[in-house]
């Protein structure tokens, strides 16, 4: 039973989960009724209910985070791009697109005026309550580091196997050290894991 | 004698009615009081500094933090680890829910407010890296 349908009210959970990016991105702006953010919302508060009574562990890694931060800051900066288009068009003449990466590498000042963003994220994370998964805290014990596979290992494992781009095989990598073998993810590149129990909208 | 192993054999001496279990078989100390949790770890490699032990012993006497004190004797196996870190996080959860609300209602908030549908989806669609 490798993909387990969130849409669905009463699906089984898990003691424990892990989150990717995906799952809390798809909460970003819609005027879609029903459909994609409907489902994960109605999900992320069931698990977050369940969390609060201790019923099950709602895990996040770092990386997951990293990806998160990156996209809110890429959204932020496109967001103020247009009050600065016209002057970096002017500035670099030769660019035939301006970017919001054009943006920050010119302004990258304006990170500070997005940081409220990135701290309002990350409390609303630790509202839910996720756990946030520390690279320390993988670092187990000798006997662990003594006859488990490196990360890294794992990471090029699941590169090929699945197969998967690095930062989607380093999730993996991660769970698995974690002993957790439950993800919720809207990312279809993770559907083809067949011994994985995988959250997501079918 | 060692000022961190009489600490830690006052942490021992804890009355169970304080809400004090002693798992001697594991060597370990976990001591819940309210909503305070303070876990000792004892090893014979790693010994805390008297300053840790004491403070941890004075919070779990008078209980007058919010905060978790863990004091890293040795190192916990990844389930009393994840065990902790939740603990932790439930209290952090229930502060944040008291004083803002609804977590899921506030993301949803806050992503609409970094930028519109177009914005979002077009970005979103991007490869990561």
């Amino acid at each position: 039973m490798p993909l387990i349908d969130i849409a669905d009210p009463h699906c089984k959970l898990p003691d424990v989960l892990i989150l990717d990016a995906s799952v809390l991105l798809e909460l970003r702006s819609s005027t879609k009724t029903g459909g994609g953010r409907y489902y994960v919302t109605q999900f992320l508060k069931r698990i977050s209910k369940e969390s609060l009574s201790g019923n099950i562990l709602c895990l996040t890694p770092v990386s997951t985070l990293d990806e998160c931060y990156f996209m809110i800051l890429k959204t932020a900066y496109e967001n103020e791009l247009t009050t600065h288009r016209v002057r970096l068009q002017n500035k670099y003449p030769a660019k035939r697109t301006i970017t919001w990466h054009d943006l920050y590498k010119d302004s990258s000042h304006l990170i500070g005026k997005f940081m409220p963003v990135l701290e309002q994220f990350r409390a609303i994370l630790v509202g839910i309550p996720l756990v946030f998964i520390e690279p320390e805290d993988l670092v187990g014990t000798k006997a662990i580091v003594a006859t488990q596979p490196s990360i890294e290992e794992r990471m090029r494992h699941y590169i090929y196997s699945v197969p998967i781009l690095p930062t989607d095989a380093h999730f993996l990598a991660v769970a698995e050290r974690l002993n957790v073998d439950a993800i919720a993810t809207l990312d279809k590149d993770f559907h083809g894991l067949s011994s994985w129990k995988i959250y997501t909208i079918i | 004698m060692n000022p961190a192993t009489s600490a830690s054999e006052s942490l021992f001496s804890l009355k169970p009615s304080r809400g004090t279990s002693i798992f001697p078989q594991q060597n370990r100390v976990f001591v819940p009081i309210g909503r305070h949790r303070i876990f000792v770890f004892p090893s014979e490699s790693v010994e805390p500094s008297r300053e840790e032990l004491e403070t941890a012993l004075e919070n779990v006497i008078t209980a007058q933090t919010t905060e978790i004190v863990y004091a890293q004797i040795g190192s916990p196996t990844l389930p009393e680890l994840l065990h902790l870190k939740y603990q932790k996080a439930l209290i952090n959860a229930q502060e944040y829910r008291q004083q803002f609300g609804d977590p899921i209602d506030n993301l949803i908030s806050l992503l609409d407010h970094v930028a519109d549908e177009d914005t979002w989806r077009r970005l979103l669609d991007e490869p990561y890296r």
